[in-house]
Protein backbone atom coordinates (compact mmCIF):
# COMPACT_ATOMS: atom_id res chain seq x y z
CA UNK A 1 0.00 0.00 0.00
CA UNK A 2 1.25 3.41 -1.62
CA UNK A 3 1.69 5.31 1.91
CA UNK A 4 0.94 8.77 0.47
CA UNK A 5 -2.41 9.76 1.16
CA UNK A 6 -4.68 9.93 -1.96
CA UNK A 7 -7.34 12.09 0.55
CA UNK A 8 -6.29 14.43 3.30
CA UNK A 9 -9.03 16.05 5.58
CA UNK A 10 -7.25 18.78 7.54
CA UNK A 11 -9.52 20.20 10.35
CA UNK A 12 -12.00 20.92 8.62
CA UNK A 13 -14.74 23.23 10.21
CA UNK A 14 -18.81 23.30 9.33
CA UNK A 15 -21.90 25.33 10.53
CA UNK A 16 -25.00 25.95 9.17
CA UNK A 17 -27.04 29.12 9.79
CA UNK A 18 -30.67 28.26 11.62
CA UNK A 19 -33.76 29.81 10.98
CA UNK A 20 -33.78 32.10 13.57
CA UNK A 21 -30.10 33.67 12.25
CA UNK A 22 -28.15 31.63 14.96
CA UNK A 23 -25.26 29.36 13.78
CA UNK A 24 -25.36 25.92 14.17
CA UNK A 25 -21.62 24.16 14.33
CA UNK A 26 -21.98 20.79 12.49
CA UNK A 27 -18.36 19.42 11.95
CA UNK A 28 -15.31 20.58 14.03
CA UNK A 29 -11.85 19.84 13.43
CA UNK A 30 -11.87 16.91 11.52
CA UNK A 31 -8.77 15.70 10.31
CA UNK A 32 -7.91 12.66 8.57
CA UNK A 33 -5.73 10.99 5.91
CA UNK A 34 -7.13 8.21 3.74
CA UNK A 35 -4.28 5.37 1.73
CA UNK A 36 -4.02 4.90 -1.47
CA UNK A 37 -7.03 1.89 -1.74
CA UNK A 38 -7.89 2.23 1.81
CA UNK A 39 -11.62 1.81 3.01
CA UNK A 40 -12.88 4.19 5.28
CA UNK A 41 -16.55 3.88 7.11
CA UNK A 42 -18.00 6.70 8.70
CA UNK A 43 -20.23 5.71 11.59
CA UNK A 44 -22.33 7.85 13.89
CA UNK A 45 -25.20 8.96 15.14
CA UNK A 46 -27.86 10.45 13.18
CA UNK A 47 -27.37 14.48 12.24
CA UNK A 48 -23.25 13.55 13.54
CA UNK A 49 -22.34 15.42 10.17
CA UNK A 50 -21.48 12.10 8.06
CA UNK A 51 -23.04 13.50 5.40
CA UNK A 52 -22.16 17.13 4.91
CA UNK A 53 -18.67 15.44 5.78
CA UNK A 54 -18.90 13.56 2.59
CA UNK A 55 -20.06 16.27 0.52
CA UNK A 56 -17.66 18.16 1.56
CA UNK A 57 -14.97 15.50 0.53
CA UNK A 58 -17.01 15.48 -2.62
CA UNK A 59 -17.07 19.05 -3.45
CA UNK A 60 -20.65 19.42 -2.68
CA UNK A 61 -20.30 21.76 0.18
CA UNK A 62 -17.48 24.53 1.13
CA UNK A 63 -16.24 24.23 4.68
CA UNK A 64 -16.00 27.33 6.72
CA UNK A 65 -12.29 26.24 7.70
CA UNK A 66 -9.89 23.58 6.41
CA UNK A 67 -9.37 22.01 3.50
CA UNK A 68 -9.40 18.67 1.13
CA UNK A 69 -6.45 17.57 -0.93
CA UNK A 70 -7.02 14.98 -3.45
CA UNK A 71 -3.60 13.69 -4.49
CA UNK A 72 -2.13 16.04 -2.97
CA UNK A 73 -3.98 18.94 -4.63
CA UNK A 74 -7.10 21.03 -3.46
CA UNK A 75 -10.45 19.44 -4.02
CA UNK A 76 -13.40 22.01 -3.80
CA UNK A 77 -15.82 21.44 -6.54
CA UNK A 78 -17.25 18.31 -7.97
CA UNK A 79 -15.03 16.24 -9.86
CA UNK A 80 -15.14 13.07 -11.82
CA UNK A 81 -12.31 11.44 -10.00
CA UNK A 82 -13.71 11.39 -7.05
CA UNK A 83 -17.10 10.03 -7.54
CA UNK A 84 -20.27 10.20 -5.47
CA UNK A 85 -22.70 7.11 -4.87
CA UNK A 86 -25.93 8.15 -3.77
CA UNK A 87 -28.51 6.60 -0.84
CA UNK A 88 -31.56 7.56 -3.29
CA UNK A 89 -32.67 4.18 -4.59
CA UNK A 90 -33.14 6.12 -8.00
CA UNK A 91 -30.51 7.95 -8.79
CA UNK A 92 -30.31 6.17 -12.56
CA UNK A 93 -31.69 7.99 -15.52
CA UNK A 94 -35.18 6.86 -15.62
CA UNK A 95 -34.99 7.66 -19.69
CA UNK A 96 -31.61 5.06 -19.93
CA UNK A 97 -31.33 1.68 -19.94
CA UNK A 98 -28.74 0.31 -17.50
CA UNK A 99 -26.08 0.29 -20.48
CA UNK A 100 -27.33 3.88 -21.53
CA UNK A 101 -27.13 4.75 -18.15
CA UNK A 102 -23.19 3.52 -17.41
CA UNK A 103 -22.18 4.46 -21.03
CA UNK A 104 -23.74 7.99 -20.88
CA UNK A 105 -20.93 9.79 -18.55
CA UNK A 106 -17.98 7.86 -20.90
CA UNK A 107 -19.18 9.41 -23.67
CA UNK A 108 -20.41 12.97 -21.48
CA UNK A 109 -17.14 13.21 -20.14
CA UNK A 110 -14.98 11.86 -23.46
CA UNK A 111 -13.23 9.30 -21.51
CA UNK A 112 -14.85 6.89 -24.67
CA UNK A 113 -13.53 8.53 -27.74
CA UNK A 114 -16.75 6.05 -29.57
CA UNK A 115 -20.07 4.78 -28.52
CA UNK A 116 -19.09 1.70 -29.22
CA UNK A 117 -15.98 1.59 -26.92
CA UNK A 118 -18.39 3.40 -24.35
CA UNK A 119 -20.67 0.70 -24.54
CA UNK A 120 -17.42 -2.20 -24.39
CA UNK A 121 -16.51 -1.04 -21.18
CA UNK A 122 -19.57 -0.48 -19.80
CA UNK A 123 -21.00 -4.37 -20.00
CA UNK A 124 -17.42 -5.04 -18.70
CA UNK A 125 -18.41 -2.98 -15.57
CA UNK A 126 -22.34 -4.53 -15.60
CA UNK A 127 -21.24 -7.68 -16.08
CA UNK A 128 -18.49 -7.63 -12.95
CA UNK A 129 -21.46 -6.17 -10.96
CA UNK A 130 -23.86 -9.38 -12.21
CA UNK A 131 -26.24 -7.50 -14.06
CA UNK A 132 -25.12 -8.51 -17.59
CA UNK A 133 -28.80 -10.19 -18.39
CA UNK A 134 -30.51 -6.53 -17.37
CA UNK A 135 -28.24 -4.16 -19.40
CA UNK A 136 -31.20 -3.37 -21.86
CA UNK A 137 -33.58 -3.05 -18.94
CA UNK A 138 -35.14 0.45 -17.65
CA UNK A 139 -34.45 0.95 -13.89
CA UNK A 140 -38.13 0.91 -13.03
CA UNK A 141 -37.82 -2.71 -14.70
CA UNK A 142 -35.24 -3.93 -11.89
CA UNK A 143 -35.11 -3.59 -8.04
CA UNK A 144 -33.42 -1.63 -5.77
CA UNK A 145 -30.44 -3.70 -5.02
CA UNK A 146 -29.81 -3.89 -9.13
CA UNK A 147 -30.56 -0.33 -9.23
CA UNK A 148 -27.67 0.14 -6.84
CA UNK A 149 -25.06 -2.32 -8.31
CA UNK A 150 -25.45 -0.81 -11.53
CA UNK A 151 -24.83 2.62 -10.15
CA UNK A 152 -21.45 1.21 -8.64
CA UNK A 153 -21.01 0.21 -12.41
CA UNK A 154 -21.89 3.73 -13.46
CA UNK A 155 -18.84 4.99 -11.10
CA UNK A 156 -16.90 2.55 -11.41
CA UNK A 157 -16.76 2.80 -15.64
CA UNK A 158 -15.37 5.75 -14.92
CA UNK A 159 -12.23 4.54 -13.56
CA UNK A 160 -12.57 7.78 -10.11
CA UNK A 161 -9.57 7.44 -7.58
CA UNK A 162 -12.13 7.97 -5.13
CA UNK A 163 -15.63 7.14 -4.45
CA UNK A 164 -17.68 8.06 -2.16
CA UNK A 165 -20.76 6.35 -0.72
CA UNK A 166 -23.80 7.66 1.66
CA UNK A 167 -25.69 4.80 3.00
CA UNK A 168 -25.75 3.65 -0.22
CA UNK A 169 -27.40 0.01 0.77
CA UNK A 170 -29.59 1.60 3.79
CA UNK A 171 -32.92 0.92 1.84
CA UNK A 172 -32.04 -2.27 1.06
CA UNK A 173 -33.17 -5.64 2.46
CA UNK A 174 -30.53 -7.59 4.40
CA UNK A 175 -29.70 -10.52 2.11
CA UNK A 176 -29.33 -7.89 -0.53
CA UNK A 177 -27.00 -5.91 1.37
CA UNK A 178 -24.98 -8.18 2.53
CA UNK A 179 -24.06 -9.13 -1.15
CA UNK A 180 -23.82 -5.89 -2.21
CA UNK A 181 -20.99 -5.36 0.81
CA UNK A 182 -19.16 -7.98 -0.52
CA UNK A 183 -19.41 -6.87 -4.06
CA UNK A 184 -18.51 -3.50 -3.40
CA UNK A 185 -15.43 -4.21 -1.37
CA UNK A 186 -14.28 -6.80 -3.85
CA UNK A 187 -14.91 -4.35 -6.96
CA UNK A 188 -13.04 -1.21 -5.45
CA UNK A 189 -10.25 -3.67 -4.28
CA UNK A 190 -9.85 -5.02 -7.62
CA UNK A 191 -9.58 -1.37 -9.06
CA UNK A 192 -7.72 0.04 -6.33
CA UNK A 193 -10.39 2.77 -6.09
CA UNK A 194 -10.14 4.86 -2.50
CA UNK A 195 -13.57 4.57 -0.44
CA UNK A 196 -15.05 7.10 2.32
CA UNK A 197 -18.52 5.73 2.88
CA UNK A 198 -21.23 6.71 5.60
CA UNK A 199 -23.20 3.85 7.69
CA UNK A 200 -25.57 3.34 10.59
CA UNK A 201 -24.96 -0.18 10.29
CA UNK A 202 -22.03 -1.31 12.73
CA UNK A 203 -22.21 -4.67 10.92
CA UNK A 204 -21.73 -2.78 7.30
CA UNK A 205 -18.27 -1.09 9.06
CA UNK A 206 -16.95 -3.89 10.00
CA UNK A 207 -17.76 -6.30 6.81
CA UNK A 208 -16.34 -3.26 4.62
CA UNK A 209 -14.20 -0.93 6.19
CA UNK A 210 -10.22 -0.99 6.43
CA UNK A 211 -10.60 1.89 9.52
CA UNK A 212 -13.84 2.90 11.09
CA UNK A 213 -14.15 6.27 12.19
CA UNK A 214 -16.19 6.99 15.21
CA UNK A 215 -17.95 10.51 15.05
CA UNK A 216 -18.94 13.09 17.97
CA UNK A 217 -22.57 14.40 18.14
CA UNK A 218 -22.83 18.20 18.10
CA UNK A 219 -20.52 18.89 16.79
CA UNK A 220 -19.93 16.19 14.68
CA UNK A 221 -15.85 15.29 15.15
CA UNK A 222 -13.56 12.06 15.35
CA UNK A 223 -14.22 10.03 18.51
CA UNK A 224 -12.00 7.34 17.93
CA UNK A 225 -10.59 5.19 14.70
CA UNK A 226 -10.52 1.30 14.51
CA UNK A 227 -8.23 -0.41 12.93
CA UNK A 228 -10.64 -3.04 10.81
CA UNK A 229 -7.46 -4.58 8.63
CA UNK A 230 -7.42 -8.01 8.76
CA UNK A 231 -11.37 -8.11 9.21
CA UNK A 232 -11.71 -10.80 5.81
CA UNK A 233 -10.02 -13.00 8.64
CA UNK A 234 -11.49 -12.64 11.84
CA UNK A 235 -13.60 -15.64 13.49
CA UNK A 236 -17.23 -14.97 14.06
CA UNK A 237 -16.21 -14.61 17.93
CA UNK A 238 -13.46 -11.73 16.95
CA UNK A 239 -15.96 -9.99 14.77
CA UNK A 240 -18.43 -10.06 17.22
CA UNK A 241 -15.86 -8.51 19.57
CA UNK A 242 -14.87 -5.99 17.61
CA UNK A 243 -18.27 -5.11 16.83
CA UNK A 244 -19.19 -4.77 20.45
CA UNK A 245 -15.86 -2.46 20.60
CA UNK A 246 -17.20 -0.14 17.86
CA UNK A 247 -21.04 0.14 19.94
CA UNK A 248 -19.19 0.67 23.05
CA UNK A 249 -17.45 3.46 21.26
CA UNK A 250 -20.95 4.95 20.24
CA UNK A 251 -21.71 4.95 23.63
CA UNK A 252 -24.19 1.85 22.99
CA UNK A 253 -22.39 -0.61 25.38
CA UNK A 254 -24.73 -0.94 27.74
CA UNK A 255 -27.46 -1.63 25.25
CA UNK B 1 -53.30 -21.56 2.22
CA UNK B 2 -56.24 -22.03 0.23
CA UNK B 3 -57.38 -18.89 -2.38
CA UNK B 4 -60.38 -19.08 -3.69
CA UNK B 5 -60.20 -18.31 -7.39
CA UNK B 6 -62.70 -17.59 -9.96
CA UNK B 7 -61.94 -18.43 -13.39
CA UNK B 8 -63.38 -15.78 -15.95
CA UNK B 9 -64.24 -16.91 -19.62
CA UNK B 10 -62.87 -15.43 -22.50
CA UNK B 11 -66.40 -13.54 -23.12
CA UNK B 12 -65.86 -12.41 -19.52
CA UNK B 13 -62.73 -10.86 -19.83
CA UNK B 14 -63.27 -9.40 -23.06
CA UNK B 15 -65.62 -7.34 -21.60
CA UNK B 16 -63.64 -6.51 -19.07
CA UNK B 17 -61.41 -4.95 -21.09
CA UNK B 18 -61.53 -1.17 -20.82
CA UNK B 19 -61.30 -0.18 -24.37
CA UNK B 20 -63.73 -2.90 -25.55
CA UNK B 21 -65.70 -1.45 -22.18
CA UNK B 22 -65.26 2.16 -23.80
CA UNK B 23 -66.68 1.09 -28.06
CA UNK B 24 -69.76 -0.55 -26.00
CA UNK B 25 -70.73 2.35 -24.17
CA UNK B 26 -70.04 4.59 -27.68
CA UNK B 27 -72.25 1.80 -30.01
CA UNK B 28 -74.79 1.50 -27.33
CA UNK B 29 -74.85 5.66 -27.14
CA UNK B 30 -74.99 5.67 -31.08
CA UNK B 31 -77.78 3.22 -30.95
CA UNK B 32 -80.21 5.15 -28.23
CA UNK B 33 -79.33 8.13 -30.49
CA UNK B 34 -80.05 6.25 -34.32
CA UNK B 35 -83.66 4.70 -32.41
CA UNK B 36 -84.69 8.49 -30.59
CA UNK B 37 -84.42 9.80 -33.85
CA UNK B 38 -85.76 7.14 -36.39
CA UNK B 39 -88.86 6.33 -33.78
CA UNK B 40 -89.69 10.20 -34.25
CA UNK B 41 -89.79 10.77 -30.14
CA UNK B 42 -87.18 13.78 -30.64
CA UNK B 43 -88.09 15.69 -34.33
CA UNK B 44 -85.08 14.08 -36.53
CA UNK B 45 -85.03 18.12 -37.76
CA UNK B 46 -83.38 18.66 -34.49
CA UNK B 47 -81.78 15.26 -33.74
CA UNK B 48 -80.98 13.58 -37.71
CA UNK B 49 -80.23 10.08 -36.97
CA UNK B 50 -76.71 8.99 -36.59
CA UNK B 51 -75.93 7.22 -39.90
CA UNK B 52 -77.51 10.29 -41.68
CA UNK B 53 -75.43 12.84 -39.99
CA UNK B 54 -72.07 9.79 -40.70
CA UNK B 55 -73.40 9.57 -44.56
CA UNK B 56 -73.48 13.52 -44.66
CA UNK B 57 -69.93 13.74 -42.92
CA UNK B 58 -68.71 10.96 -46.02
CA UNK B 59 -70.93 12.66 -48.57
CA UNK B 60 -69.22 16.55 -47.78
CA UNK B 61 -65.65 14.77 -47.18
CA UNK B 62 -66.18 13.44 -51.22
CA UNK B 63 -68.05 16.28 -52.55
CA UNK B 64 -64.52 18.95 -51.16
CA UNK B 65 -67.04 20.88 -49.28
CA UNK B 66 -65.25 20.01 -45.92
CA UNK B 67 -62.08 18.50 -46.56
CA UNK B 68 -60.66 22.13 -47.16
CA UNK B 69 -62.20 23.40 -44.47
CA UNK B 70 -60.88 20.76 -42.03
CA UNK B 71 -57.22 21.44 -43.78
CA UNK B 72 -58.17 25.04 -43.10
CA UNK B 73 -58.54 24.85 -39.21
CA UNK B 74 -55.51 22.14 -38.65
CA UNK B 75 -53.12 24.49 -40.14
CA UNK B 76 -54.07 27.37 -38.08
CA UNK B 77 -53.84 25.18 -35.05
CA UNK B 78 -50.33 23.74 -36.23
CA UNK B 79 -48.69 27.07 -37.19
CA UNK B 80 -50.47 28.53 -33.45
CA UNK B 81 -48.92 25.21 -31.97
CA UNK B 82 -45.54 25.47 -33.23
CA UNK B 83 -45.65 29.09 -31.94
CA UNK B 84 -46.17 28.45 -29.10
CA UNK B 85 -43.74 25.37 -28.64
CA UNK B 86 -40.80 27.88 -29.73
CA UNK B 87 -41.88 30.54 -27.18
CA UNK B 88 -41.88 28.31 -24.65
CA UNK B 89 -38.74 26.85 -25.65
CA UNK B 90 -37.29 30.29 -25.40
CA UNK B 91 -38.81 31.02 -22.12
CA UNK B 92 -37.80 27.91 -20.93
CA UNK B 93 -34.29 28.77 -21.22
CA UNK B 94 -34.41 32.17 -20.30
CA UNK B 95 -36.11 31.00 -16.90
CA UNK B 96 -33.21 28.30 -16.55
CA UNK B 97 -30.19 30.99 -17.36
CA UNK B 98 -31.97 33.68 -15.28
CA UNK B 99 -33.23 32.49 -12.25
CA UNK B 100 -35.10 35.95 -11.11
CA UNK B 101 -36.88 35.56 -14.72
CA UNK B 102 -38.69 32.30 -13.18
CA UNK B 103 -40.86 34.59 -10.87
CA UNK B 104 -42.13 36.56 -12.91
CA UNK B 105 -42.90 33.65 -15.71
CA UNK B 106 -44.56 31.72 -13.27
CA UNK B 107 -46.99 34.58 -12.06
CA UNK B 108 -47.74 35.17 -15.58
CA UNK B 109 -49.07 31.63 -15.76
CA UNK B 110 -50.79 32.17 -12.58
CA UNK B 111 -52.23 35.22 -13.86
CA UNK B 112 -52.87 33.95 -17.84
CA UNK B 113 -53.63 30.05 -17.59
CA UNK B 114 -57.04 30.21 -15.87
CA UNK B 115 -58.34 33.12 -18.26
CA UNK B 116 -60.50 31.56 -21.11
CA UNK B 117 -58.95 32.55 -24.51
CA UNK B 118 -62.97 33.44 -25.37
CA UNK B 119 -62.65 36.18 -22.82
CA UNK B 120 -59.93 38.38 -24.65
CA UNK B 121 -61.02 37.90 -27.84
CA UNK B 122 -62.43 41.59 -27.75
CA UNK B 123 -58.68 42.85 -26.74
CA UNK B 124 -57.59 40.32 -29.42
CA UNK B 125 -59.65 41.45 -32.12
CA UNK B 126 -59.15 45.31 -31.31
CA UNK B 127 -55.14 44.58 -31.24
CA UNK B 128 -54.86 42.13 -34.39
CA UNK B 129 -58.15 42.87 -36.24
CA UNK B 130 -60.07 40.01 -37.45
CA UNK B 131 -57.45 38.08 -38.93
CA UNK B 132 -54.99 35.07 -39.07
CA UNK B 133 -52.96 36.57 -36.74
CA UNK B 134 -55.99 37.06 -34.60
CA UNK B 135 -56.64 33.45 -34.29
CA UNK B 136 -52.68 32.27 -33.65
CA UNK B 137 -53.06 34.69 -30.56
CA UNK B 138 -55.74 32.92 -29.52
CA UNK B 139 -53.95 29.63 -29.94
CA UNK B 140 -50.63 30.56 -28.59
CA UNK B 141 -52.70 32.11 -25.39
CA UNK B 142 -54.59 28.68 -25.00
CA UNK B 143 -50.85 26.92 -25.75
CA UNK B 144 -48.71 28.85 -24.06
CA UNK B 145 -49.17 29.29 -20.46
CA UNK B 146 -50.37 25.51 -20.26
CA UNK B 147 -46.81 24.46 -21.76
CA UNK B 148 -45.24 27.10 -19.86
CA UNK B 149 -46.70 25.77 -16.21
CA UNK B 150 -45.93 22.10 -16.85
CA UNK B 151 -42.71 22.65 -17.93
CA UNK B 152 -41.83 25.07 -14.65
CA UNK B 153 -43.74 22.23 -12.63
CA UNK B 154 -41.51 19.31 -14.22
CA UNK B 155 -38.37 21.22 -13.96
CA UNK B 156 -38.70 22.33 -10.16
CA UNK B 157 -39.59 18.74 -9.59
CA UNK B 158 -36.15 17.35 -11.33
CA UNK B 159 -34.45 15.15 -8.40
CA UNK B 160 -31.67 16.53 -6.66
CA UNK B 161 -29.77 13.30 -7.49
CA UNK B 162 -29.87 14.20 -11.29
CA UNK B 163 -28.38 17.52 -10.93
CA UNK B 164 -25.58 16.49 -8.55
CA UNK B 165 -24.95 13.39 -10.60
CA UNK B 166 -24.26 15.83 -13.89
CA UNK B 167 -22.24 18.24 -11.49
CA UNK B 168 -20.08 15.35 -10.25
CA UNK B 169 -19.20 14.39 -13.61
CA UNK B 170 -18.55 17.83 -14.59
CA UNK B 171 -21.49 17.95 -17.06
CA UNK B 172 -21.28 21.30 -18.93
CA UNK B 173 -24.57 23.20 -18.74
CA UNK B 174 -26.04 22.59 -22.72
CA UNK B 175 -25.50 18.83 -21.84
CA UNK B 176 -27.19 19.24 -18.69
CA UNK B 177 -29.88 20.60 -20.64
CA UNK B 178 -29.87 18.25 -23.05
CA UNK B 179 -29.15 15.07 -21.30
CA UNK B 180 -31.05 15.43 -17.81
CA UNK B 181 -33.50 18.48 -18.30
CA UNK B 182 -35.42 17.87 -21.09
CA UNK B 183 -36.12 14.36 -20.51
CA UNK B 184 -36.89 14.90 -17.20
CA UNK B 185 -39.12 17.27 -17.90
CA UNK B 186 -40.96 15.68 -20.97
CA UNK B 187 -44.16 14.12 -18.81
CA UNK B 188 -44.61 18.43 -17.93
CA UNK B 189 -44.63 19.04 -21.64
CA UNK B 190 -46.97 16.33 -22.95
CA UNK B 191 -49.24 17.08 -20.38
CA UNK B 192 -48.89 20.57 -20.92
CA UNK B 193 -48.96 20.18 -24.86
CA UNK B 194 -51.86 18.04 -24.28
CA UNK B 195 -54.07 20.89 -22.35
CA UNK B 196 -53.19 22.94 -25.01
CA UNK B 197 -54.28 21.35 -27.09
CA UNK B 198 -57.78 20.98 -26.10
CA UNK B 199 -58.23 24.64 -25.50
CA UNK B 200 -56.38 25.55 -28.49
CA UNK B 201 -59.21 23.67 -30.33
CA UNK B 202 -61.83 25.06 -28.56
CA UNK B 203 -60.61 28.35 -29.54
CA UNK B 204 -59.77 28.28 -32.40
CA UNK B 205 -63.51 26.60 -33.18
CA UNK B 206 -65.10 29.59 -31.46
CA UNK B 207 -63.02 32.16 -32.80
CA UNK B 208 -63.71 30.82 -36.40
CA UNK B 209 -67.60 30.96 -35.46
CA UNK B 210 -67.33 34.32 -34.08
CA UNK B 211 -65.10 35.97 -37.11
CA UNK B 212 -66.57 34.44 -39.96
CA UNK B 213 -64.64 33.90 -43.06
CA UNK B 214 -61.14 34.86 -43.14
CA UNK B 215 -59.34 34.75 -46.88
CA UNK B 216 -60.70 31.81 -48.77
CA UNK B 217 -62.05 29.58 -46.26
CA UNK B 218 -63.25 29.89 -42.61
CA UNK B 219 -62.07 26.35 -41.15
CA UNK B 220 -64.34 23.73 -39.37
CA UNK B 221 -66.18 26.18 -37.03
CA UNK B 222 -67.26 28.40 -40.26
CA UNK B 223 -68.06 25.55 -41.33
CA UNK B 224 -70.67 24.49 -38.83
CA UNK B 225 -71.83 28.29 -38.11
CA UNK B 226 -73.11 28.56 -41.70
CA UNK B 227 -74.53 25.25 -41.87
CA UNK B 228 -76.80 26.25 -38.68
CA UNK B 229 -77.77 29.52 -40.55
CA UNK B 230 -79.26 27.61 -42.81
CA UNK B 231 -80.82 25.50 -40.15
CA UNK B 232 -79.01 22.77 -41.89
CA UNK B 233 -78.62 20.13 -38.73
CA UNK B 234 -77.36 17.47 -40.27
CA UNK B 235 -74.09 19.45 -41.24
CA UNK B 236 -73.98 20.87 -37.87
CA UNK B 237 -73.59 17.68 -36.58
CA UNK B 238 -71.33 16.32 -39.41
CA UNK B 239 -68.81 19.43 -38.65
CA UNK B 240 -68.96 18.52 -34.93
CA UNK B 241 -68.66 14.61 -35.75
CA UNK B 242 -65.13 15.65 -37.74
CA UNK B 243 -64.03 17.48 -34.64
CA UNK B 244 -64.80 14.75 -32.02
CA UNK B 245 -63.03 12.43 -35.07
CA UNK B 246 -60.19 14.43 -35.03
CA UNK B 247 -59.73 15.11 -31.46
CA UNK B 248 -59.88 11.32 -30.67
CA UNK B 249 -57.14 10.96 -33.85
CA UNK B 250 -55.08 13.70 -32.09
CA UNK B 251 -55.20 11.81 -28.57
CA UNK B 252 -54.49 8.55 -29.56
CA UNK B 253 -51.85 8.85 -32.61
CA UNK B 254 -50.10 11.63 -31.56
CA UNK B 255 -50.61 12.17 -27.45
CA UNK B 256 -50.86 8.77 -26.35
CA UNK B 257 -47.61 7.13 -28.93
CA UNK B 258 -45.83 10.06 -27.89
CA UNK B 259 -46.52 8.92 -24.02
CA UNK B 260 -46.79 5.54 -24.74
CA UNK B 261 -42.85 5.29 -26.39
CA UNK B 262 -41.23 7.86 -23.38
CA UNK B 263 -42.27 8.49 -20.46
CA UNK B 264 -44.93 5.41 -20.16
CA UNK B 265 -41.44 3.41 -21.47
CA UNK B 266 -39.35 4.62 -18.64
CA UNK B 267 -41.67 4.31 -15.76
CA UNK B 268 -41.96 7.72 -15.66
CA UNK B 269 -45.72 8.45 -16.30
CA UNK B 270 -48.14 9.00 -13.85
CA UNK B 271 -50.75 6.55 -13.54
Amino acid sequence: MNELPVVSIQNLRKSFTMNDGSGLLVLDDISLNVLQGEMVGFIGCSGCGKTTLLRIVGGFENPDSGYVLVDGKAHSQPEKSVLMLFQDLNQLLPWKTVLSNVTAPLLATGAAATKKEAESRALKRIAEVGLEKFAAAYPHQISGGMKQRAALARALALQPRVLLMDEPFASLDNITRKSLQILTRSVCEKYGVTVLFVTHSIDEAVIMADRIVVLNMNPGSIREVFDNSGRENLTSAQRGQRTGDVMASLGMGEM
Amino acid sequence: MMGIQRKMSGIQKIFLNKTVQSWLWLALILLVWEAVSRAGIVNRHILPPFSLVLERLCNELLTGKLGPQICNSLLVILQGFALSAALAAVLFLLCIRLPFLTNLVTMLCAVCNPLPGIALLPLIIMWFGVSTGAMLALIVHGVLWALMTQMLEGYHGIPAVYREWGRNINLTPMRMLTGIVIFAVMPGIIAGLRIGWGRAWRALISAEMLFGMIGQLGGLGYYIYTSRAYANLTNVMAGVLSIIVIGITVESLLFAQWEKRTIRKWGMAHE
